[in-house]
Protein backbone atom coordinates (compact mmCIF):
# COMPACT_ATOMS: atom_id res chain seq x y z
CA UNK A 1 0.00 0.00 0.00
CA UNK A 2 1.69 3.57 -1.23
CA UNK A 3 1.44 6.13 1.43
CA UNK A 4 -0.14 9.62 0.47
CA UNK A 5 2.49 11.99 1.35
CA UNK A 6 0.62 15.23 0.97
CA UNK A 7 -2.29 13.51 3.19
CA UNK A 8 0.19 12.07 5.50
CA UNK A 9 2.21 15.01 6.33
CA UNK A 10 -0.86 17.46 6.57
CA UNK A 11 -2.66 15.08 8.72
CA UNK A 12 0.99 14.52 10.86
CA UNK A 13 1.24 18.33 11.00
CA UNK A 14 -2.28 19.02 11.81
CA UNK A 15 -3.60 16.58 13.91
CA UNK A 16 0.01 16.93 15.74
CA UNK A 17 -0.84 20.35 17.23
CA UNK A 18 -3.98 19.18 18.22
CA UNK A 19 -2.49 15.91 19.88
CA UNK A 20 0.61 18.83 21.29
CA UNK A 21 -2.19 20.99 23.61
CA UNK A 22 -4.04 17.81 24.44
CA UNK A 23 -0.58 16.75 26.06
CA UNK A 24 0.15 20.22 27.66
CA UNK A 25 -3.22 19.50 29.62
CA UNK A 26 -2.76 16.40 30.62
CA UNK A 27 1.14 17.25 31.81
CA UNK A 28 0.22 20.38 33.78
CA UNK A 29 -2.94 18.96 35.49
CA UNK A 30 -0.79 15.46 35.75
CA UNK A 31 1.98 17.52 37.47
CA UNK A 32 -0.04 19.01 40.20
CA UNK A 33 -3.31 16.70 40.69
CA UNK A 34 -1.85 13.42 40.24
CA UNK A 35 -1.38 11.33 36.97
CA UNK A 36 -4.03 8.39 37.75
CA UNK A 37 -7.38 10.56 37.51
CA UNK A 38 -5.62 12.51 34.62
CA UNK A 39 -4.66 9.49 32.42
CA UNK A 40 -8.18 7.60 33.34
CA UNK A 41 -9.71 10.85 32.11
CA UNK A 42 -7.65 10.92 29.06
CA UNK A 43 -8.33 7.11 28.39
CA UNK A 44 -11.51 7.39 28.76
CA UNK A 45 -11.45 10.52 26.61
CA UNK A 46 -10.18 8.46 23.46
CA UNK A 47 -12.33 5.41 23.98
CA UNK A 48 -15.62 7.72 23.85
CA UNK A 49 -14.08 9.18 20.48
CA UNK A 50 -12.89 5.65 19.23
CA UNK A 51 -16.47 4.48 20.42
CA UNK A 52 -17.93 7.82 18.41
CA UNK A 53 -16.12 6.94 15.04
CA UNK A 54 -16.52 3.27 15.17
CA UNK A 55 -20.50 4.00 14.97
CA UNK A 56 -20.82 6.89 13.22
CA UNK A 57 -17.82 6.68 11.26
CA UNK A 58 -17.24 9.91 8.85
CA UNK A 59 -20.41 11.54 8.94
CA UNK A 60 -19.27 12.18 12.64
CA UNK A 61 -18.39 15.64 10.84
CA UNK A 62 -21.46 16.38 10.31
CA UNK A 63 -23.57 15.15 13.92
CA UNK A 64 -21.48 16.75 16.22
CA UNK A 65 -21.08 20.54 16.24
CA UNK A 66 -17.28 20.95 17.29
CA UNK A 67 -18.46 24.64 18.15
CA UNK A 68 -20.65 23.71 21.19
CA UNK A 69 -17.83 21.45 22.93
CA UNK A 70 -15.18 24.24 22.23
CA UNK A 71 -17.62 26.65 24.35
CA UNK A 72 -18.51 23.84 26.94
CA UNK A 73 -14.76 23.18 27.48
CA UNK A 74 -13.62 26.55 27.36
CA UNK A 75 -15.71 28.17 29.67
CA UNK A 76 -15.08 25.69 32.14
CA UNK A 77 -11.16 25.47 31.59
CA UNK A 78 -11.28 29.43 31.39
CA UNK A 79 -13.11 29.90 34.66
CA UNK A 80 -10.96 26.99 36.67
CA UNK A 81 -7.67 28.87 35.07
CA UNK A 82 -8.51 32.33 35.50
CA UNK A 83 -9.52 31.49 40.07
CA UNK A 84 -6.02 29.35 39.76
CA UNK A 85 -4.08 32.30 38.23
CA UNK A 86 -5.69 35.32 40.57
CA UNK A 87 -4.86 33.22 43.22
CA UNK A 88 -1.58 32.77 42.06
CA UNK A 89 -0.85 36.52 41.54
CA UNK A 90 -2.35 37.00 44.89
CA UNK A 91 -0.42 34.65 46.28
CA UNK A 92 3.19 35.74 45.26
CA UNK A 93 2.23 39.19 45.83
CA UNK A 94 1.89 38.61 49.47
CA UNK A 95 -1.49 39.20 49.96
CA UNK A 96 -2.00 35.55 50.58
CA UNK A 97 1.08 33.99 52.32
CA UNK A 98 2.73 31.33 50.61
CA UNK A 99 4.18 29.43 53.55
CA UNK A 100 0.67 28.76 54.80
CA UNK A 101 -1.00 27.60 51.09
CA UNK A 102 2.70 25.53 51.04
CA UNK A 103 1.31 23.63 54.42
CA UNK A 104 -2.28 23.48 53.36
CA UNK A 105 -0.89 22.04 49.99
CA UNK A 106 0.50 19.07 52.33
CA UNK A 107 -1.83 18.47 54.45
CA UNK A 108 -4.44 17.70 51.62
CA UNK A 109 -2.19 15.64 50.03
CA UNK A 110 -1.50 13.82 53.78
CA UNK A 111 -5.08 13.78 53.42
CA UNK A 112 -5.62 12.49 50.54
CA UNK A 113 -2.89 9.84 50.77
CA UNK A 114 -4.18 9.00 53.82
CA UNK A 115 -7.85 8.71 52.07
CA UNK A 116 -6.25 6.90 49.15
CA UNK A 117 -5.39 3.91 51.43
CA UNK A 118 -9.10 3.78 52.65
CA UNK A 119 -10.75 4.09 49.84
CA UNK A 120 -8.29 2.70 46.34
CA UNK A 121 -9.53 3.90 43.44
CA UNK A 122 -10.60 7.31 44.20
CA UNK A 123 -10.53 9.71 41.28
CA UNK A 124 -9.82 13.16 41.58
CA UNK A 125 -12.96 14.73 39.51
CA UNK A 126 -11.25 17.98 38.96
CA UNK A 127 -8.34 16.44 37.19
CA UNK A 128 -10.58 13.56 35.63
CA UNK A 129 -12.88 16.20 34.33
CA UNK A 130 -10.26 18.55 33.07
CA UNK A 131 -8.30 16.05 30.80
CA UNK A 132 -11.65 14.27 29.81
CA UNK A 133 -12.67 17.67 28.25
CA UNK A 134 -8.97 18.61 27.03
CA UNK A 135 -8.68 15.03 25.02
CA UNK A 136 -12.18 14.97 24.14
CA UNK A 137 -12.03 18.01 22.42
CA UNK A 138 -8.52 17.96 20.84
CA UNK A 139 -8.75 14.22 19.77
CA UNK A 140 -12.51 16.15 18.46
CA UNK A 141 -10.76 17.88 16.00
CA UNK A 142 -7.45 15.64 15.30
CA UNK A 143 -10.58 13.05 13.87
CA UNK A 144 -12.52 16.29 12.01
CA UNK A 145 -8.60 16.81 10.68
CA UNK A 146 -7.84 13.51 9.55
CA UNK A 147 -11.29 13.04 7.74
CA UNK A 148 -10.80 16.51 5.76
CA UNK A 149 -7.24 15.66 4.62
CA UNK A 150 -8.56 12.41 3.99
CA UNK A 151 -11.27 12.96 2.13
CA UNK A 152 -9.83 15.86 0.29
CA UNK A 153 -6.99 13.56 -1.50
CA UNK A 154 -9.34 10.58 -1.29
CA UNK A 155 -6.62 8.87 0.89
CA UNK A 156 -8.40 8.39 4.48
CA UNK A 157 -5.80 5.41 5.52
CA UNK A 158 -2.78 8.06 4.86
CA UNK A 159 -4.56 10.49 6.74
CA UNK A 160 -4.39 8.01 9.25
CA UNK A 161 -0.86 7.24 9.36
CA UNK A 162 -0.50 10.75 9.88
CA UNK A 163 -1.93 11.16 13.35
CA UNK A 164 -0.96 7.90 14.19
CA UNK A 165 2.66 9.21 13.76
CA UNK A 166 2.19 12.42 15.62
CA UNK A 167 0.18 10.41 18.53
CA UNK A 168 3.63 8.45 18.44
CA UNK A 169 6.07 11.61 18.46
CA UNK A 170 3.89 13.68 20.74
CA UNK A 171 4.25 10.06 23.49
CA UNK A 172 8.05 10.02 23.23
CA UNK A 173 7.44 14.38 24.03
CA UNK A 174 5.10 13.16 27.45
CA UNK A 175 7.84 10.89 28.58
CA UNK A 176 10.43 13.00 28.06
CA UNK A 177 8.64 16.22 29.66
CA UNK A 178 7.06 14.35 32.82
CA UNK A 179 10.57 14.29 34.64
CA UNK A 180 11.78 17.76 34.12
CA UNK A 181 8.21 19.14 35.46
CA UNK A 182 8.35 16.83 38.37
CA UNK A 183 11.13 19.34 39.60
CA UNK A 184 9.68 22.21 39.27
CA UNK A 185 8.26 23.92 42.85
CA UNK A 186 4.67 23.47 43.46
CA UNK A 187 3.70 27.24 44.16
CA UNK A 188 5.04 27.52 40.59
CA UNK A 189 3.63 24.61 39.12
CA UNK A 190 0.27 25.73 39.92
CA UNK A 191 0.74 29.62 38.39
CA UNK A 192 1.94 28.10 35.40
CA UNK A 193 -1.46 25.46 35.16
CA UNK A 194 -3.54 28.70 35.74
CA UNK A 195 -1.66 30.59 32.98
CA UNK A 196 -1.83 27.47 30.77
CA UNK A 197 -5.76 26.62 31.88
CA UNK A 198 -6.62 30.06 30.96
CA UNK A 199 -5.31 30.54 27.86
CA UNK A 200 -6.64 26.96 25.93
CA UNK A 201 -9.69 28.15 27.57
CA UNK A 202 -9.91 31.43 25.84
CA UNK A 203 -9.04 29.62 22.91
CA UNK A 204 -11.12 27.38 22.89
CA UNK A 205 -14.17 29.32 24.01
CA UNK A 206 -12.97 31.92 21.37
CA UNK A 207 -13.14 30.00 18.56
CA UNK A 208 -16.67 28.46 20.16
CA UNK A 209 -18.07 32.07 19.42
CA UNK A 210 -16.26 32.28 16.01
CA UNK A 211 -13.96 34.95 16.90
CA UNK A 212 -11.15 34.82 14.39
CA UNK A 213 -7.84 34.09 16.46
CA UNK A 214 -4.46 35.76 14.83
CA UNK A 215 -2.49 33.05 13.56
CA UNK A 216 -4.91 30.59 14.57
CA UNK A 217 -3.57 28.24 17.23
CA UNK A 218 -0.22 30.48 18.06
CA UNK A 219 -2.76 32.79 19.79
CA UNK A 220 -2.60 30.65 22.45
CA UNK A 221 1.25 30.87 22.88
CA UNK A 222 0.96 35.19 22.61
CA UNK A 223 -2.08 34.61 25.18
CA UNK A 224 0.24 33.10 27.42
CA UNK A 225 2.96 35.44 27.08
CA UNK A 226 0.82 37.77 27.74
CA UNK A 227 -0.59 36.55 30.95
CA UNK A 228 2.98 35.58 32.45
CA UNK A 229 3.97 39.36 31.65
CA UNK A 230 0.80 40.83 33.22
CA UNK A 231 1.37 38.75 36.30
CA UNK A 232 4.44 39.88 36.67
CA UNK A 233 3.81 43.23 36.46
CA UNK A 234 0.66 42.93 38.90
CA UNK A 235 3.38 40.98 41.16
CA UNK A 236 6.14 43.61 41.70
CA UNK A 237 3.09 46.61 41.56
CA UNK A 238 1.83 45.05 44.68
CA UNK A 239 4.89 44.21 46.72
CA UNK A 240 5.93 47.78 45.89
CA UNK A 241 3.06 49.22 46.98
CA UNK A 242 2.78 46.87 50.37
CA UNK A 243 6.56 47.43 51.07
CA UNK A 244 5.56 51.75 50.90
CA UNK A 245 3.03 50.75 53.41
CA UNK A 246 4.84 48.89 55.67
CA UNK A 247 8.36 51.87 55.19
CA UNK A 248 5.25 54.54 55.87
CA UNK A 249 4.28 52.49 59.44
CA UNK A 250 7.83 51.71 60.44
CA UNK A 251 8.58 55.62 60.23
CA UNK A 252 5.55 56.77 61.69
CA UNK A 253 6.15 54.20 64.48
CA UNK A 254 9.69 55.90 64.85
CA UNK A 255 8.70 59.57 64.89
CA UNK A 256 5.62 58.86 67.40
CA UNK A 257 8.16 56.95 69.98
CA UNK B 1 -21.53 18.64 41.25
CA UNK B 2 -17.77 19.61 42.79
CA UNK B 3 -16.88 21.50 39.60
CA UNK B 4 -20.56 23.07 39.59
CA UNK B 5 -19.84 24.03 43.03
CA UNK B 6 -16.92 25.50 42.52
CA UNK B 7 -17.74 27.81 39.50
CA UNK B 8 -21.47 28.72 41.58
CA UNK B 9 -18.42 29.64 44.22
CA UNK B 10 -16.10 31.71 41.82
CA UNK B 11 -19.04 33.80 40.66
CA UNK B 12 -20.23 34.88 43.94
CA UNK B 13 -16.54 34.98 45.65
CA UNK B 14 -14.98 37.18 42.52
CA UNK B 15 -17.64 38.74 40.76
CA UNK B 16 -15.90 41.28 39.37
CA UNK B 17 -13.68 38.68 38.08
CA UNK B 18 -16.14 36.97 36.12
CA UNK B 19 -18.65 40.13 35.30
CA UNK B 20 -15.65 41.86 33.55
CA UNK B 21 -15.03 38.32 31.08
CA UNK B 22 -18.24 37.85 30.27
CA UNK B 23 -18.78 42.02 29.38
CA UNK B 24 -15.50 41.46 27.44
CA UNK B 25 -17.30 37.25 25.46
CA UNK B 26 -20.49 39.35 25.05
CA UNK B 27 -18.45 42.21 23.33
CA UNK B 28 -16.39 39.72 21.55
CA UNK B 29 -20.02 38.23 20.34
CA UNK B 30 -21.28 41.24 19.15
CA UNK B 31 -17.98 42.62 17.01
CA UNK B 32 -17.97 38.80 15.89
CA UNK B 33 -21.77 39.46 14.87
CA UNK B 34 -21.02 42.89 13.37
CA UNK B 35 -18.44 40.91 11.10
CA UNK B 36 -15.21 41.81 13.09
CA UNK B 37 -14.12 38.61 14.40
CA UNK B 38 -10.43 39.35 14.43
CA UNK B 39 -11.52 42.61 17.00
CA UNK B 40 -13.64 40.68 18.89
CA UNK B 41 -10.92 37.92 19.42
CA UNK B 42 -8.49 41.01 20.71
CA UNK B 43 -11.26 42.55 22.94
CA UNK B 44 -11.75 38.76 24.34
CA UNK B 45 -7.50 38.61 24.71
CA UNK B 46 -7.64 42.29 26.50
CA UNK B 47 -10.80 41.22 28.89
CA UNK B 48 -8.71 38.54 30.23
CA UNK B 49 -5.72 40.69 31.71
CA UNK B 50 -8.31 43.74 32.54
CA UNK B 51 -10.29 41.11 34.66
CA UNK B 52 -7.64 39.81 36.86
CA UNK B 53 -6.34 43.68 37.38
CA UNK B 54 -9.66 44.47 38.74
CA UNK B 55 -10.03 41.92 40.98
CA UNK B 56 -6.75 41.60 42.16
CA UNK B 57 -6.92 45.26 42.86
CA UNK B 58 -9.89 45.05 44.61
CA UNK B 59 -7.18 42.16 47.14
CA UNK B 60 -4.89 44.83 47.24
CA UNK B 61 -6.98 47.26 48.47
CA UNK B 62 -8.84 45.68 51.01
CA UNK B 63 -5.09 44.78 52.02
CA UNK B 64 -4.11 48.40 52.37
CA UNK B 65 -7.74 49.20 53.94
CA UNK B 66 -7.00 46.76 56.69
Amino acid sequence: MLLNGFAFGASFLGAGVEFVEALTIILAVGSIRGWKSVLTGAAVAIITLGVLVAIIGVPLVRVIHVSWVQILVGLFMLLFGIRWLRKAILRYAGLKSLHDEAAAYQKEVDRQKNAGEVKHGKIDSFAFTTTFAGTFLEGLEAIFIVIAFGLSQHAIPSSIWGAVAAVVVVLILGFALRAPLARIPENTLKFIVGVMLTSFGAFWLGEGLHVKWPQKDLSIVYMIVTLLVFAWFQVRRFRNRLSDRQNAKTTSTGVSS
Amino acid sequence: MKAIKVLVGLVFDDWRLVTTLLIGIIVALLLVAAHAALLGAIAFWIALPVSLWISTDAELKKKLKS
